[in-house]
C-alpha cells in the first residue's frame, strides 16, 4: 500500500501541492485527474522520489520511502524518450540494469515483454525505425519489465490505435490482477472511467476530489439526459432549466439544471420535439459525466486549459 | 555505485560506437598526416621543378655596373640578362616569356617592372641580390681590404654548451635553437591536443544531458538514478572515451616521429614520467571541470539553440589558449604566461606547455594545480546542483539570475 500523508511542495512563492493525502492500493488503479498545472507532474516526481517534498511524509507499506525503494516502481511519462539510435534490447537493458536487474534477468524479460506485444522482430533494431505505437510500447516495457511493485502510466494510451489501446488495457488489467499499485493520469476521463477504481483530481495544487467512479458522480446528482436523437436539436436550448447541449453522433448529452423537475422536463421536450418534426428514440436519466465533472470544477475545458509555462 | 557504473558503461558505449568518433579518433590523424605529406611532396616537388625558370631582364641604356653583376649570381632557377630594345622586351614580358626587367634610374633608384602578375619570388630574390651587391660595392670603395671584408661579412654563429648539472665543470655542445624549437613545437601541439580533446568531450557531455531533457528521457533515468549521479556518470563515461582519444592522437603522433626519426629521442627526454603523470592530472581535472560546467549548462537549455547561447561564452573561454599558444611557448615565463597558467580550465592546457618550454618553478606548478583541483571540486559541486534543478525544469528559458539564485538555494 502506497501511502501520501500530508504531502507539500513549493517552488518559491508557487503552491505547487497543497497538503496532499491519498492511498493507493494493491490490485486497484488509481487515477489522478487535473487541469494542466494543476499539481499532478509534481506529484508524480515526489512518488518517484525525484522531488523532495517539503513537508509531508510518504509510506510504502507502512514504512517510510527509503533509496532503494525507486527499483520497485516504474514510470511511463506522458512524454515519450528513447535513445533513437539504440537498438531496443540496447535500451530495455540499459534502463533494466539501471533498475538493479541483470544482464539475464533482462535478457529473459525482454523476450518475454515483446513476445507479449508482437514485437520479437524488432528486438535487435534500432528505434528511430518503429513507429510511434510501437515506441510506445517498448516505453511501457521498460516501465514494467523489472517487476515492480508500483506502476505510474501518464497518459498511456495517447497516440495508440484503437487495437493497441485495446491489447495495452488488457495488459494494464492483468497487472492489476496481479496485485500491482497502478497511479494513472490523463485528460481522456471517458478512460479514467472506464479504468479507474479510484479517482483523486487536483487543481491548483489542492485534492478537490476523491473516490470512487460512482461515489463521485452521485455526489455531482442526476442532471444528465441522454436523448437518442434524430433532427434539429437548437430548439433545446430555449427550454427552462436546459444548461448545455453536446451532440455525440446520434446522441445528445443534455445538462440540466439540479433542482429541475425531471418528469415535467421530459415532457417538454418530447412535445418540442414533436413540435419541430424530430424524432426521439430513446432516452436515459444519467449522472453527470467524469468528462462535465471535470470541465465544470476545473472552470474550462483541459483542452482548452493549457499553461504554457510548466514549473517543476 | 552499480548504478553509476550502469550509466559510465551506456555513455561510454554510446560515444565510442558513433562514426563521429571513429572519424575522430582513426581518420582525423590520418587526414592530418595525409595533408601533411600532400604538402610536403607538393612544395618539394615545386623546389625541384627544374623546368620552371624566371628570366630578369637588365635594361643596358639604364644599368650601372652594379646591375650589370647581377649576370654573374645566375641560378638554375633565376637568370639575368641584359636588353637593350625596351619594347621588344616589354612585349615578351607580356608573353610570359620573360618575368620582368630592372633599371637604373637618373635619381640614384633601382626599378623592377614586370606584369600584374609578378611572382614575388622573382623580385624578393633580385632584391636581395641588388642588396648584397651593393652593400660589397660600397665595402670595396671605402678601403677596407678583402681579408677584412670577409671577416665583417662572415661573423661566425655562437656556439651553445649545457652545463651539466651534476659535473659543473663540463658542459656539453647543443643546439639550442634546435631545442628551443623542439621544445615549443612540442609543447604547442600537446596544448593544442589537450584543448581539442577537453572542447570536443565537453560538447559530447552537454549535447548528451541535452538530448535526455528534450526527449524525455531524463524523467524516466531519475526515477532509478539519482541527478549527481546521472552527470557523473556521463562525465566519467564520455571523459573516458576522450581519455582514449587522447592517448590514440598521442600514440599515433609519436608512433609517426619514431619512424621519421625525427628527433624521437629528444622528445621522449622532454615526456620524462614525471612530467606526463603531471599532464595527465593537469588534464583530468580540468577535463572534468570543463565537462561539468557544459553538463549544467546542457540541463539549463531547452534547444540546441539555446543551447548555443548559453556554451557560447565557455566556447569562447575555451578557445582563449589557442590565441595564446604562440606567446606563452615563445615566453614560458612572462608575467603573463604565469598568471594564465594559473587560471583553471585554461591551466589545463598552458601549464604543460609551459613546463615543456620553459622552466617553470615547483611552486608555480603547485599553486596552479592546487587552484585547479579547488575550483574542480566547487565547479563540480554546483554544477551538480545546477544540472539536478535544471534537468527537471520546464518552462521559460532560463537567465543568468536563475542560475544564480539555484546556486544560492
Amino acid at each position: 500500500m502506497l501511502q501520501l500523508k500530508n504531502i507539500t511542495k513549493r517552488y518559491g512563492k508557487f503552491l505547487a501541492v497543497n497538503d496532499l493525502s491519498f492511498t493507493a492500493e494493491e490490485g486497484k488503479i488509481l487515477g489522478i485527474i487535473g487541469p494542466n498545472g494543476a499539481g499532478k507532474s509534481t506529484t508524480i516526481r515526489i512518488v518517484m522520489d525525484v522531488l523532495k517534498p517539503d513537508s509531508g511524509e510518504i509510506l510504502l507499506d507502512g514504512k517510510p520511502f527509503c533509496d532503494g525503494d525507486t527499483d520497485l516502481m516504474g514510470y511511463l511519462p506522458e512524454e515519450r524518450g528513447l535513445y533513437k539510435k539504440q537498438t531496443v534490447a540496447g535500451m530495455l537493458t540499459y534502463l533494466g540494469e539501471l533498475k538493479g536487474m541483470n544482464k539475464s534477468d533482462c535478457d529473459k524479460q525482454i523476450d518475454y515483454w515483446l513476445n507479449k506485444f508482437g514485437l520479437s522482430e524488432w528486438k535487435n533494431s534500432k528505434l528511430e525505425n518503429l513507429s510511434k505505437g510501437m515506441s510506445q510500447k517498448i516505453q511501457f516495457i521498460s516501465a514494467v519489465m523489472h517487476s515492480p511493485k508500483i506502476i505510474f502510466l501518464d497518459e498511456p494510451f495517447s497516440g495508440l490505435d484503437p487495437v493497441s489501446s485495446d491489447e495495452l488495457m488488457k495488459v494494464i488489467k492483468e497487472l492489476k490482477d496481479k496485485g500491482l499499485i497502478i497511479l494513472f493520469s490523463t485528460h481522456v476521463m471517458e478512460t479514467a472511467e472506464i479504468i479507474c477504481d479510484h479517482i483523486i483530481m487536483l487543481n491548483h495544487g489542492n485534492k478537490i476530489l476523491d473516490g470512487t467512479i460512482n461515489d463521485i458522480r452521485s455526489q455531482f446528482g442526476n442532471n444528465m439526459l441522454t436523448l437518442d436523437f434524430n433532427g434539429d436539436y437548437t430548439f433545446l436550448n430555449s427550454i427552462k432549466g436546459i444548461i448545455d447541449v453536446k451532440p455525440r453522433g446520434n446522441q445528445l448529452n443534455i445538462t440540466f439544471e439540479k433542482d429541475t423537475d425531471i418528469d415535467n422536463l421530459i415532457v417538454t421536450i418530447v412535445n418540442k420535439a414533436h413540435e419541430n418534426g424530430c424524432k426521439i428514440s430513446g432516452l436515459k436519466v444519467d449522472n453527470p459525466s467524469l468528462h462535465s465533472i471535470f470541465v465544470s470544477i476545473a472552470g474550462k475545458p483541459a483542452s482548452e486549459d493549457i499553461q504554457t509555462t510548466k514549473n517543476l | 555505485m552499480n548504478k553509476l557504473k550502469h550509466v559510465i558503461k551506456f555513455e561510454f558505449l554510446r560515444i565510442i560506437k558513433t562514426k563521429g568518433f571513429i572519424i575522430a579518433v582513426m581518420m582525423l590523424p590520418v587526414f592530418i598526416l595525409g595533408s601533411s605529406f600532400l604538402v610536403y611532396y607538393l612544395t618539394t616537388k615545386d623546389q625541384n621543378d627544374v623546368e620552371k625558370k624566371y628570366v630578369v631582364g637588365i635594361n643596358q641604356n639604364n644599368a650601372d655596373s652594379i646591375l650589370l653583376a647581377l649576370q654573374n649570381y645566375n641560378t638554375d632557377k633565376l637568370s639575368f640578362e641584359t636588353f637593350d630594345d625596351v619594347e621588344k622586351f616589354r612585349s615578351e614580358i607580356f608573353c610570359k616569356i620573360k618575368n620582368g626587367y630592372i633599371e637604373h634610374d637618373s635619381l640614384g633608384n633601382y626599378n623592377f617592372y614586370s606584369d600584374n602578375y609578378i611572382d614575388l619570388y622573382v623580385s624578393n630574390e633580385t632584391n636581395e641580390l641588388l642588396k648584397i651587391l651593393i652593400r660589397d660595392h660600397e665595402i670595396r670603395h671605402s678601403g677596407i681590404d678583402s681579408a677584412q671584408m670577409s671577416r665583417i661579412l662572415n661573423v661566425p654563429n655562437i656556439k651553445t654548451f649545457t652545463i651539466n648539472n651534476e659535473k659543473p665543470g663540463e658542459a656539453t655542445y647543443s643546439d639550442a635553437k634546435g631545442n628551443f624549437l623542439m621544445r615549443t613545437t612540442c609543447g604547442q601541439v600537446l596544448a593544442f591536443l589537450i584543448m581539442m580533446c577537453v572542447m570536443m568531450f565537453s560538447q559530447a557531455v552537454g549535447n548528451s544531458v541535452l538530448e535526455d531533457k528534450t526527449t524525455k528521457i531524463a524523467d524516466v533515468l531519475l526515477t532509478s538514478v539519482k541527478p549527481e549521479k546521472l552527470l557523473a556518470g556521463k562525465v566519467i563515461g564520455i571523459g573516458s572515451a576522450g581519455l582514449i582519444q587522447f592517448v590514440v592522437w598521442v600514440s599515433i603522433m609519436l608512433t609517426v616521429l619514431y619512424f621519421t626519426g625525427n628527433s624521437f629521442d629528444a622528445i621522449f627526454t622532454l615526456l620524462s614520467p614525471w612530467f606526463l603523470i603531471l599532464t595527465f592530472v593537469f588534464f583530468i581535472f580540468g577535463f572534468f571541470t570543463m565537462t561539468a560546467i557544459y553538463g549544467a549548462l546542457g540541463s539549463l537549455a531547452d534547444s540546441q539553440q539555446h543551447y548555443g547561447h548559453l556554451v557560447s561564452g565557455m566556447s569562447f573561454f575555451l578557445a582563449l589558449p589557442f590565441m595564446l599558444l604562440v606567446y606563452i611557448s615563445s615566453h614560458p615565463d612572462s608575467m603573463f604566461s604565469i598568471v594564465t597558467s594559473m587560471i583553471p580550465g585554461l591551466s589545463t592546457s598552458l601549464m604543460p606547455m609551459r613546463i615543456l618550454s620553459g622552466e617553470v618553478p615547483a611552486w608555480q606548478v603547485f599553486l596552479s594545480l592546487l587552484i585547479l583541483v579547488g575550483s574542480a571540486y566547487y565547479i563540480v559541486k554546483l554544477s551538480g546542483k545546477v544540472f539536478r534543478y535544471g534537468i527537471m525544469y520546464q518552462g521559460k528559458p532560463l537567465k543568468l539570475k536563475d542560475v544564480l539564485q539555484i546556486i544560492k538555494m
